[in-house]
């Protein structure tokens, strides 16, 4: 079973694609502190990171770069889920290693394809 | 008797007549009757012929009575005017007579031609001529008489006056009548008598006689007469009376007397005349002569020959001929004649001019000479010696020339030797110069001398040689034949072959500087003319030879001016350069006091200027412990300052003890001071204080010491100025340097090298900066960063733009404090001097993070936006979908729905943030004021956020003293509440308190919001309220960044005021000032 950690300090977004993804059979860890982020995905070593950027304190980009920049942690593929929607906040977040861009309000079937297709193509490539 | 002729002459014509008449007649008939009988003779005649002859002899009888009639009245006509023509002259006679009879003598009669008629009107005639001359004769002489100048008189024998002229009466006074009548004695007193009477004695005896007398005029006077006396002779040659004709003798007494004082004045000018003056006959004898002639021949010189006086024989002496005697061309000549004499007399030459001047008398003939001897001897000597100097002067004057034309000895020297050489015709020469000891000679220029030669005689010790002992004597030596001169024996000069020649001192003013040579292969005789010719060369060579020297001295004085001048300009540049770095006055004139008495080597020196009081006070002084401040001279007290400052002129006083006048303060009195000076110091035209300096050793200040002194007035004045100036601009600039150093734009200026001259505080802190960096170049003003290093690159740039006087403008970015990419406009200008030449450049740095940071603002607003907005949809469109999808497990479906709601709910009122706020910045809210009470509004405030601050543990309390009535919309003030509530419970942790207060304060009321959370940061205070600006808190809440926008709209539409107040870490305190009524409403609570 493929473990999957959600970063976002809405809870009711954590609620929402818990429930979406536990339903898909994944096994679902939150984490609403962005500072504790990274030490939470080294301690859990999940398959995938499900990260929001906007968060207070430390923003989901730096804990992006905080993952990629740990060579343990960097193969780890990361959605990030943003408000943003402007072009260059794509690209900054896509320049810091993201695999999935998945912009506000989002359909939660749509994510759980996303997360399905980037953990098949994780898997055929390890 | 007219008649008588007339009738006469009538009665003999008739008779004339009839005895022509009557013959004729009786003729007339007898030959007719004849003539008839003849005719019968040879034919009778008829009776008829004999009728008609008879007729014919008839008529002709008729005819010829009818014109003897005729004839007859002619006759008695021409009678009567020969009668007439006969009478006329005795008429004339006759009225002649009666008219000379009646005393008219000018009737002329006429001319009567030869007849007796006419002798006797031609002696007539002759007669009345002869009475009319005499007649005119003796009224002229009578006239003549009245007319004499001459005063006459005449006496009868009796010696009565008979007569006397006008001339005598205006002489004496007396009239005719006082005079006629009178004994002649009476017009003279007794002694005069006596004369007159012995004179008229002698012309009693019939002589004349002429005679000084004095007569008495009427007024008393006496008057001198000379009298010409004579006898008047009766007809029988006996005296019947005198006359005396009388001279004025007055001025003849006065002319006498002039003439004889005349006559011993010119004997005293003669006499007075060092020059022998005699008179001398024709043959030369003397007649008179003046004192200086008498001496001249040792006295006795009346009758002598001029010649023994002017040229007495003497052994010894040579005899001037006669021919060249003046006096002698003066009789031939008749004209003035002069000649000079020479005289040999033991051995010296005496001359004499001889002038001589003719006496002529009234003829035209010359009967006397005057001669006229002076000694020219000293005259004669000095032309003689004028020629000879002259002849000597040209030749000088030649070499002269040549020395004036240059100052290098060498040339001149030279060229000396050339040139005497070329006027005394000699074959060499040499110069030979004293060496500084002077003790040796050494040759220095030669001609005409072997160089071998020349080296072995080239030097000579004084007194030694012909030219050490010429050196030695200062006399000249010369030689007509060196060979033969004893005094030469074994001289050097001999082996070089020199015959004549002549050494000569080379004299200066004091001393002999060397000695000329010059000399010839043959003998030569130098005549004392030639000695002194070349005497005076030498003096001429030795004046030439010290004025170079002198040059050379003055050379060097001049050099050493120069370098005084040198030393004072560098003082002078000193003190400006000094003063240019002061701006300090007191300082100043400390600094140009100092040096004034350390520069003139003055022992005092001080800066006193007028006060507003007109006193002189002390503002600097070299050394003294008076205080700065301190007047020194009342108004009006006579001191050099007073005098320097009044006078606007240097003052000097070379000795102040003297009598100079001048007074010295109390100050100085004790020091003794012997020179001062003083120069005043202007401000504009007018001089406005005095520096002096004072010596104490007696010293004539120079005038380059006053210009100096001048000089620093001049300079301290400018620097004054400039002081004063400067304070002004420092006014101006102060507030300039206050606009540039608010200026957010870093503004950086330079020299046109590029050197900073000033940076703000913009730009320190752009190129993070601690200190003032002016001087360092601007390219290396910002460092730490290749981004740095590349804007130095770009400063440099601009720099060299701008020095083209082009602008330059460029985007670039900096790296600011702690490491921060800062976006720069930089435009760097070129700043133009008034001559519009490029004299610096001023680069101003716009920090664009500002502008950049609204724009990143307006992003962060819409991310804010989006995120304020896509969050909640996230969780709507999300869960929504799930829900649909029936993948939410039923006991999580009102969760779900719930947060749905929620969301929405969020969702519309951040919308509505937004509204309101563009509505109320739009201006198209209008306000519902009504007046509400403070203290309730902030308790219904309260009680909406106690469950959230309850939730998150902070306690919100409200305190307001009684009602509070407050103007305002409840709904805006509400929102208003609502925001800096939520701000704080937002900006606070666990255990916070929240107050919120109410006053009222001067007609205003004032709302607080108090927490104690975590504060502001202090950077972002002054961006509080502005829109879409979160600090840096933010990233912690969730905010839109609007809230406090709308707050500052909603007090600013209220006519309020805000104020926040916070404290990092101690929270945050935010003041709202309504009107407690809104404007124009009346405060009905007072």
């Amino acid at each position: 079973v493929k473990k999957i950690i959600i970063i976002d300090d809405e809870p009711f977004i954590l609620m929402m694609i818990e429930d979406k993804l536990k339903r898909a059979g994944f096994r679902v860890i939150t984490h609403r502190e962005s500072v504790s982020a990274v030490e939470k995905v080294r301690a859990e070593r999940p398959d995938l990171v499900i990260l929001d950027w906007m968060m207070p304190e430390i923003s989901g980009l730096e804990v992006c770069r905080s993952l990629k920049a740990d060579p343990e942690l960097a193969p780890i593929p990361i959605i990030m889920l943003t408000a943003k929607s402007q072009e260059d906040d794509e690209r900054l977040g896509l320049s810091c290693g993201v695999e999935r861009y998945v912009v506000k309000p989002f359909s939660p079937k749509v994510l759980l394809e996303y997360v399905v297709d980037i953990l098949d193509r994780h898997k055929k490539e390890t | 008797m007219k008649k008588t002729v007339i009738y006469s002459l009538f009665a003999f014509l008739l008779l004339f007549a009839f005895a022509l008449v009557l013959p004729v007649i009786v003729t007339l008939d007898k030959a007719s009757r004849g003539m008839v009988e003849e005719m019968e003779k040879v034919a009778p005649l008829s009776t008829e012929q004999k009728l008609i002859f008879g007729r014919f002899v008839d008529a002709a009888r008729d005819d010829f009575l009818s014109l003897s009639f005729y004839v007859f009245i002619a006759v008695l006509f021409a009678s009567v005017f020969l009668g007439r023509r006969l009478l006329r002259p005795v008429k004339e006679l006759h009225d002649a007579a009666a008219s000379m009879k009646g005393g008219n003598y000018g009737m002329k009669p006429g001319a009567f031609g030869d007849s007796e008629l006419g002798d006797v009107a031609a002696v007539f005639d002759a007669m009345a001529v002869s009475l009319r001359q005499k007649t005119e004769e003796l009224a002229l002489k009578e006239r003549y008489v009245s007319m004499m100048m001459d005063p006459l008189w005449v006496l009868d024998n009796e010696n009565i006056i008979t007569d006397i002229n006008p001339a005598f009466t205006k002489l004496l006074g007396y009239a005719r009548e006082d005079a006629v009548g009178y004994p002649v004695f009476d017009f003279m007193d007794e002694v005069n008598e006596k004369i007159m009477r012995k004179q008229l004695g002698w012309m009693e005896s019939g002589e004349s006689s002429s005679y000084e007398i004095t007569l008495i005029s009427k007024h008393g006077e006496a008057i001198p007469v000379l009298m010409s006396g004579a006898p008047i002779f009766g007809d029988g040659g006996e005296v019947v009376g005198k006359i005396g004709i009388m001279k004025d003798f007055r001025e003849e007494l006065a002319r006498r007397k002039a003439l004889r004082e005349a006559g011993e004045h010119c004997r005293v000018i003669m006499d007075s005349m060092p020059d022998a003056l005699i008179v001398v006959d024709r043959d030369h004898n003397i007649i008179s002569a003046n004192s200086a002639a008498e001496e001249m021949a040792d006295g006795g010189i009346a009758g002598r020959h001029c010649h023994e006086i002017f040229s007495p024989q003497s052994p010894g002496r040579q005899p001037v001929a006669l021919h060249d005697c003046p006096v002698a061309a003066v009789f031939s000549k008749g004209k003035p004649h002069r000649a000079v004499h020479e005289f040999f007399d033991h051995g010296t030459y005496t001359y004499k001019e001889i002038i001589a001047y003719p006496i002529k008398d009234e003829s035209g003939t010359v009967r006397n000479a005057v001669a006229l001897a002076r000694d020219v001897t000293e005259k004669k000597n000095f032309e003689r010696e004028v020629a000879r100097k002259n002849r000597e002067l040209e030749t000088l004057l030649d070499i002269s020339k040549t020395l004036s034309q240059s100052l290098r000895a060498e040339e001149i020297f030279n060229a000396v030797l050339d040139r005497l050489l070329e006027l005394t015709g000699m074959d060499g020469g040499a110069i030979y110069f004293l060496d500084e000891m002077g003790r040796e000679l050494g040759c220095h220029y030669s001609r005409g001398l072997s160089a071998e030669y020349v080296k072995s005689a080239a030097i000579f010790r004084v007194g030694e040689e012909i030219p050490g002992r010429v050196a030695a004597t200062e006399q000249i030596f010369t030689t007509a034949d060196l060979a033969a001169d004893e005094r030469a024996e074994k001289s050097v000069f001999l082996h070089a072959g020199i015959r004549a020649c002549a050494f000569f001192p080379i004299r200066g003013k004091e001393k002999t500087t060397g000695v000329f040579l010059v000399f010839s292969f043959s003998p030569r005789y130098f005549s004392p003319e030639d000695e002194q010719i070349l005497g005076s060369v030498g003096e001429i060579a030795g004046m030439a030879f010290e004025n170079i020297r002198l040059y050379e001295k003055m050379r060097l004085m001049y050099q050493h001016q120069k370098w005084r001048k040198g030393d004072e300009q560098r003082k002078l540049l000193e003190l400006a350069s000094v003063l240019a770095t002061k701006l300090d006055v007191k300082d100043m004139l400390d600094t140009a006091v100092n040096m004034i008495k350390q520069f003139l080597r003055a022992d005092f020196a001080w800066f006193l200027e007028v006060d507003s009081r007109g006193n002189l006070v002390l503002k600097s002084a070299s050394d003294s412990g008076i205080p700065e401040g301190t007047v020194i001279y009342e108004k009006g007290s006579s001191c050099i300052e007073w005098a320097a400052i009044e006078g606007k002129k240097p003052v000097v006083v070379p000795d102040l003890a003297s009598g100079s006048g001048v007074d010295l303060p109390g100050h100085l009195a004790g020091q003794n001071f012997k020179t001062a000076c003083s120069v005043p110091v202007y401000s504009g035209a007018e001089a406005f204080a005095a520096i002096s300096f004072y010596c104490s050793s007696f010293r004539q200040p120079k005038e380059e010491d006053i210009y100096f002194l001048q000089t620093v007035a001049n300079i301290v004045d400018v620097a004054l100025e400039r002081a004063r100036l400067y304070d002004r601009l420092m006014i101006g600039k102060g507030m300039s340097e206050a606009i540039i150093e608010s200026m957010s734009d870093g503004i950086i200026t330079t020299d046109t090298n590029g050197s900073v001259i000033t940076m703000n505080n913009a730009a320190l802190s752009m190129a993070r900066l601690g200190q003032d960096p002016a001087g360092t170049h601007v390219a290396g003003l910002f460092s730490g960063s290749e981004e740095n290093d590349r804007f130095g690159l770009l400063l440099a740039e601009g720099l060299k733009e701008t020095m083209k006087g082009v602008r330059l403008r460029r985007e670039t970015v900096i790296t600011g404090a702690e490491g921060a990419v800062v976006p720069i406009v930089l435009n760097a200008y070129p700043a133009r001097d008034k001559e519009g030449e490029v004299a610096s450049a001023v680069f101003v740095l716009r920090d664009m993070s500002r502008h950049e940071e609204v724009d990143r603002l307006k992003s962060e607003f819409l991310r804010s936006v989006s995120h304020e907005f896509r969050t909640p949809l996230a969780a709507i469109v999300g869960m929504s979908e799930m829900i649909l999808d029936g993948e939410v497990p039923e006991e999580k479906e009102r969760i779900y729905l719930e947060t749905i709601l929620g969301e929405g709910r969020k969702l519309s009122g951040v919308v509505s943030d937004l509204l309101d706020l563009a509505a109320i910045e739009g201006g198209k809210e209008v306000l519902r004021m009504e007046e509400i009470d403070a203290g309730a509004l902030l308790r219904e405030i309260a009680g909406e956020f106690s469950p959230i601050a309850q939730k998150k543990g902070i306690t919100v309390k409200v305190s307001t003293g009684g009602p509070l009535p407050v103007s305002g919309d409840p709904g805006r003030l509400k929102q208003l509440l609502r925001n800096l509530v939520e701000n704080s419970l937002a900006y606070s942790d666990s255990g916070a308190v929240v107050d919120l207060l109410a006053s009222r304060e001067d007609g205003l009321c004032e709302l607080t919001v108090r927490d104690t959370g975590w504060g502001i940061p202090e950077d972002d205070i002054k961006h509080l309220g502005e829109k879409f600006y979160r600090g840096k808190n933010a990233a912690s809440t969730r905010g839109k960044g609007l809230g406090l926008s709308l707050v500052k709209e909603i007090v600013r539409v209220h006519c309020g005021a805000l104020k926040i107040e916070s404290c990092k870490g101690k929270g945050t305190t935010v003041r709202i000032s309504l009107p407690a009524r809104r404007p124009g409403e009346k405060d009905n609570n007072n």
